[in-house]
């Protein structure tokens, strides 16, 4: 035993160090790493690494998993490490992680990350498709610079079109490539055309002397010199240095010169000026040609060479003529037999004939279009559209939803390669509208498209179904199940059950409305708020139109909402923003923001608006790292207008990224009346940011009394962005609703009470809620319940005192 | 329930399926031989929507040679600025940083010059072509002020030939830049002139405009009447009449309106004093022939001729029967008023 002892504090202690060195690191502690220490410092490697440790730890994903203590978290490891592979470029591997969280269905009991996953995995997989790309173009271009090259080889051994047969087919494929390949192969097309032009001119010139000249020599054997003369003037004019033509000229002139007389020749000029005139000039030749033949006829010869050209000119129209018909149909017969190429030689030799042929120019298109679609199918084969929806949201072949609604709005948007041609709306089975895609002013089918339509619901389960169709008819369809329910009051037992409560209601509430005026007057109640904003929803009076006015507009259109003080505009811009906050159902998200400008000095404009904006919006982590705004640090260089740009276009991103629906961040901005004290390169800087591109994301609601208009820069006024709104006194029914309302059920008001109200306080809202609060006092002292006219006078004066300026003029028999 | 949207966008740029028209501008632009393009207008007639509107085509486009880059020149004040301004363009065009495989890191410290050059050199090794559309072209002249150096090198880059298509937008005051610095360099706005002008709008796009109204027949003829299709007051009367249906009283509130007044001050004033002095004198007397109007003005009917030609094409006035009047309803009224005040505030 003794022996033992020493053995087992040896292992003992062994055992101790051994784990401290060997042992693995908690899973925790390395996923924690990885989240929040790797991944926002973008150390993508490490983060993997230390990702990997947890995974095999354990490698089950979870909701709410025990750390250290009470710590808990959820623990995503496969969707991180999908994240890191995705920022490495390593898509594939990114999307095969992103299924296998998806596959341990945990993930998807947080929406929030869940749908991060599928926007990141889409990225991947788009990303991806972008890879597969690129290896196709480098085939693509490989294939063009081999097809440029045989060209040039068919071009050096003349075969002007077989080589251009081979760059039209490289004009195809370098469609699809970039528009320094295109400019090459285009360049290199024109020039054998040129060459070839050049040499089939050579070459048809080169047939007719050589006819001519043996038709002039064979008239000349003939003995018939005149026509043999215009067959060697045929000649002269295509190479006026022809030595045999010339010659054949002199023997034919000196024929008719001993043939004939020059009365003959005479009479011969009369004849051939004759038909000239006449417009006969084919028939004038002969004549002219004989009595042409004296040196010193030149009438004669002037009109010869006159008719000539015409005679040429005619003759080469026809040739030219024939030439074009013959190409035009030999193009025709290849395009029927799909050889594009070909076809394409043909009509570009018919355009530099005739450079205005429209049906030739139209043909070509249709050529190199058809090889260009030939190219793109088989490297990039036509793939159906692709349709995604906002609304209703949900996934798979069929989206099931219900609605009270008597209408459903499906919102989405469609997307194709090749261009979409229209959409089709079925409704239980029967095509219900279609909508064309093609952009009459462009000509062209849109690749990306929103979609919107409603449809009218019958109670019970309604069939719909939206088709999208792309330029080569190839389809997508996404079907909706909408399952209508009746609401309450539209079911057949409710009215009946409705006026038997109704009946029972009554009498309690008479009751009740005696001992709630006896609790309010014991208790000195009294709702009216002047001097605060109204923040609670049911003292929010009178602006209720504005309010549906802004919610309409704010979509595209920022806002400045001016008026005197204290007349409701902080009050306002609350509501707007829980309205905005409530506004659900709808294609657009909006995100509010408050901003107080009061006290903020110039210098510190941006960065204050940014730190009300990283407060109130719930940013994730990785966003905040991101940002140039740090809360409470000391930064070298001042958070500027560049800082705040590209904070607010970070969290734009992240908005987006949140949701289907559009997004609008709003800015609601009092006390903008501060801004008439910067410098205007600071306004110009904030209305910069309303130009940038994410600024569609962007709507600003400022509020102020005003805004200086004294504009000497030479840029456009930074105000120009927004559209105005004046805050104005109620009217007389809002400013009413605001007297009586409050205390609806609990006080009276009398009418003669209500009326000096509205007269005395202008319907300033301020104003009246000064005079209500006051007089409901004086009517409590009294032990009334009925606010009389006698309580506004009695009150009158404490009103004015409180606040002289804010009271209109009242004339004196106003308050008599 | 949902709130009803309304269609219609006073003050921002639009894009895409909220613009309206510019066929033929934008085709010039796009498809034209000319690689320095400067598109003149009065304020608010649409010039950053027509910048936003051609990026916007660009990329959507597949057969496009040109990567564009838009570029706001407003608040720069001076060649830092000018960096700064062009710094934050890049980032926020995530399209462009990607077409051209460009960092910010890689510009952060540059002139604006060495920036420009870098983004142009770094386009065409991508192999596109920079469609420069810069707006709030003015700035240059407090550049110009400040510095006598910037601006010569930024236009040896402008006119890089077919590397960059530039297209500037501004007012007219913009021509003055010449007028300022260095005689010995070349005009800044050389290749740049004459200026393509951004006109009002054609009546059939802006039926089409106000069709997402569904507003009456009778009610598009008078909006399209009193605007002259001037796009911005077309867009605010519509958003307006959107709201109140009640079209009398919607053109009543826009006249009165402190914002279109201030609109109107401001935009009259970008204008050189003959050609304020041209539409005061149509103002006071109503329409004149031009013989008439150079009379008034005490210049030659060739010296008015130009100055004619621009205010017509801006939309300033108008040409019927061969008598000059001024361009819309609105802005005359607004014009006649100051006029008339400026008259009875003169010593007697």
């Amino acid at each position: 035993m003794r022996l033992r002892a020493p053995g087992l504090a040896l292992l003992a202690v062994l055992a101790l160090g051994a784990p401290a060195q060997a042992a693995p690191r908690d899973w925790y502690e390395s996923y924690l790493d990885a989240r929040n220490k790797h991944i926002p410092a973008k150390r993508w490697a490490e983060a993997l690494v230390a990702l990997q440790e947890a995974v095999k730890v354990k490698p089950d994903s979870g909701l709410d998993q025990r750390t250290y203590g009470m710590e808990f978290v959820d623990y995503f490891p496969y969707f991180y490490e999908g994240k890191c592979h995705l920022a490495l470029g390593e898509y594939d591997s990114a999307v095969r992680l992103f299924n296998i969280e998806e596959g341990k269905k945990q993930i998807q009991k947080r929406p929030d990350v869940f749908r991060e996953l599928r926007k990141l995995r889409a990225d991947a997989e788009t990303n991806q498709a972008g890879v597969d790309t690129a290896e196709k173009v480098k085939r693509l271009s490989e294939q063009v610079a081999r097809l440029e090259a045989d060209a040039s080889g068919l071009h050096k051994e003349g075969k002007y079109d077989e080589a251009l047969a081979k760059l039209a087919t490289a004009q195809g494929m370098a469609k699809v490539l970039d528009q320094a390949t295109q400019a090459r192969v285009a360049e290199r097309t024109q020039k054998i055309r040129d060459d070839k032009t050049r040499v089939d001119e050579a070459r048809t010139r080169a047939a007719r002397i050589e006819k001519a000249m043996a038709d002039g020599l064979k008239l000349l054997q003939d003995g018939n010199a005149g026509e043999a003369k215009l067959q060697f003037e045929a000649v002269l004019a295509q190479e006026p240095s022809h030595a045999a033509a010339l010659e054949g000229r002199q023997h034919a002139e000196a024929d008719i010169l001993a043939s004939t007389t020059r009365a003959t020749r005479d009479a011969l000029l009369r004849e051939g000026r004759m038909l000239y005139e006449a417009g006969k000039y084919e028939e004038a030749l002969r004549p002219l040609a004989e009595a042409a033949a004296d040196r010193d006829a030149t009438e004669a010869q002037d009109l010869l060479t006159k008719a000539r050209k015409y005679v040429e000119g005619i003759q080469k129209q026809k040739e030219q003529r024939a030439r074009v018909d013959g190409l035009m149909s030999e193009a025709e017969r290849y395009v029927e037999q799909r050889r594009y190429a070909d076809a394409s030689v043909q009509l570009g030799s018919v355009l530099a004939l005739e450079p205005d042929n429209a049906k030739a120019k139209e043909r070509l298109r249709v050529a190199l279009r058809l090889i260009g679609e030939e190219v793109l199918d088989r490297f990039f084969p036509n793939t159906p559209p692709v349709l995604s929806f906002f609304l209703p949201s949900g996934e798979g072949k069929v989206i099931q939803t219900s609605t009270e609604g008597q209408k459903i709005e499906v919102i989405g948007v469609a997307s194709d390669d090749r261009g979409l041609s229209r959409f089709q709306f079925v409704q239980d089975g029967r095509v219900v509208a279609e909508q064309d895609l093609l952009d009459p002013q462009t000509g062209e089918l849109p690749r990306n498209h929103p979609l919107r339509r409603t449809f009218d619901l019958a109670t019970g389960t309604n069939e719909i179904k939206v088709v999208a169709i792309d330029s080569l008819g190839a389809t997508q369809e996404q079907a909706f199940l909408v399952t209508r329910t009746l609401l309450l009051y539209q079911q057949r037992w409710f009215l009946p059950s409705a006026l038997a409560s109704s009946a029972a209601l009554i009498g309690l509430g008479y009751a009740a409305q005696r001992s709630r005026r006896r609790r309010a007057v014991r208790r000195r109640f009294n709702p009216y708020i002047a001097g605060a904003p109204v923040l609670e929803d049911d003292m929010f009076f009178g602006r209720q139109k504005l309010l549906a006015r802004i919610l309409s507009v704010l979509h595209h259109n920022s806002l400045m909402i001016t008026g005197e003080r204290r007349i409701g505009k902080t009050t306002l811009l609350h509501h707007l923003r829980k309205a905005l906050e409530r506004d659900e159902g709808t294609e657009y998200q909006f995100f509010p923001v408050s901003t107080d400008l009061q006290g903020v000095p110039e210098s510190g404009f941006f960065e204050a608006v940014m730190s009300d904006v990283a407060e109130q919006l719930p940013l994730p982590p990785e966003t905040r790292a991101d940002l140039h705004h740090r809360p409470g640090r000391e930064e070298p260089a001042p958070y500027d207008g560049r800082d705040f740009s590209h904070d607010l276009q970070r969290v734009v991103q992240d908005l987006i990224a949140r949701t289907p629906r559009k997004v609008k961040l709003v800015l609601l901005i009092d006390e903008v009346d501060v801004l008439n004290e910067y410098s205007e390169r600071v306004n110009q800087r904030l209305r910069s940011i309303f130009m940038k591109n994410f600024s569609e994301h962007l709507v600003a609601i400022m509020s102020g009394v005003g805004i200086k208009r004294i504009w000497k820069s030479e840029g456009s006024p930074w105000y120009n962005f927004f559209d105005e709104i004046e805050l104005t006194a109620f009217s007389r029914e809002e400013a009413e609703s605001l007297i009586r309302q409050p205390v609806d059920g609990v006080f009276r008001w009398s009418t003669e009470a209500v009326e000096a109200i509205l007269e005395y306080s202008a319907l300033k809202p301020y104003v009246i809620q000064k005079f209500c609060i006051h007089a409901v006092n004086q009517m409590l002292e009294a032990g009334r319940t009925t606010i009389t006219a006698a309580d506004v006078e009695a009150v009158r004066p404490t009103v004015l005192f409180e606040r002289p300026e804010e009271l209109p003029r009242v004339p004196e028999t106003a308050s008599a | 329930m949902a709130p009803v949207r309304n269609p219609f966008i006073a003050g921002s740029w639009v894009r895409g399926e909220n613009f309206f028209g510019r066929a033929d501008i934008l085709r010039d632009i796009l498809e034209g031989e000319s690689d320095s393009v400067w598109v003149a207008g009065a304020r608010r007639l649409g010039k950053t929507s027509l910048l936003k509107q051609l990026e916007h085509r660009v990329q959507q486009s597949a057969q496009t040679p040109f990567v564009p880059l838009y570029w706001d020149l407003q608040g720069s004040a001076d060649a830092r600025g000018l960096a700064d301004g062009l710094l934050g363009s890049v980032e926020d065009s995530e399209s462009f940083r990607r077409a051209t495989d460009i960092d910010i890191e890689d510009l952060e410290g540059l002139s604006v010059a060495e920036m420009l050059t870098t983004l142009v050199r770094r386009t065409v090794r991508s192999g596109w072509r920079l469609l420069l559309l810069v707006d709030e072209a003015e700035e240059f002249l407090a550049v110009a002020r400040t510095d006598t150096v910037v601006l010569p090198r930024l236009r040896r880059i402008f006119q890089k030939g077919p590397d960059v298509r530039t297209v500037l937008t501004a007012t007219k005051r913009l021509a003055r830049i010449d007028e300022i610095g260095d005689v010995d360099t070349s005009p800044f706005l050389q290749g740049f002139i004459p200026p393509l002008y951004l006109t009002p709008l054609q009546t059939e796009e802006a039926r089409a405009l106000l069709a997402r109204g569904q507003f009456s027949k009778d009610e598009t003829d008078v909006v399209l009447e009193r605007t002259a299709n001037h796009p911005f007051l077309v867009q605010l009367i519509a958003s307006r009449l959107f709201e109140s249906r009640d079209l009398g009283a919607t053109l009543d509130q826009v006249a009165a309106d402190e914002m279109v007044s201030n609109f109107f001050s401001v935009d009259f004033q970008t204008l050189d004093g003959d050609e304020r002095a041209l539409l005061e004198q149509m103002a006071r007397d109503g329409a004149h022939r031009r013989k008439e109007l150079a009379q008034a003005v005490r210049r030659s009917e060739e010296a008015i001729e130009p100055l004619l030609y621009g205010l017509r094409m801006m939309g300033y006035l108008t040409t019927e029967d061969g008598s000059y009047r001024i361009g819309n309803w609105f802005f005359e009224r607004w014009l006649r008023r100051v006029v008339t005040a400026s008259a009875s505030a003169r010593p007697t």
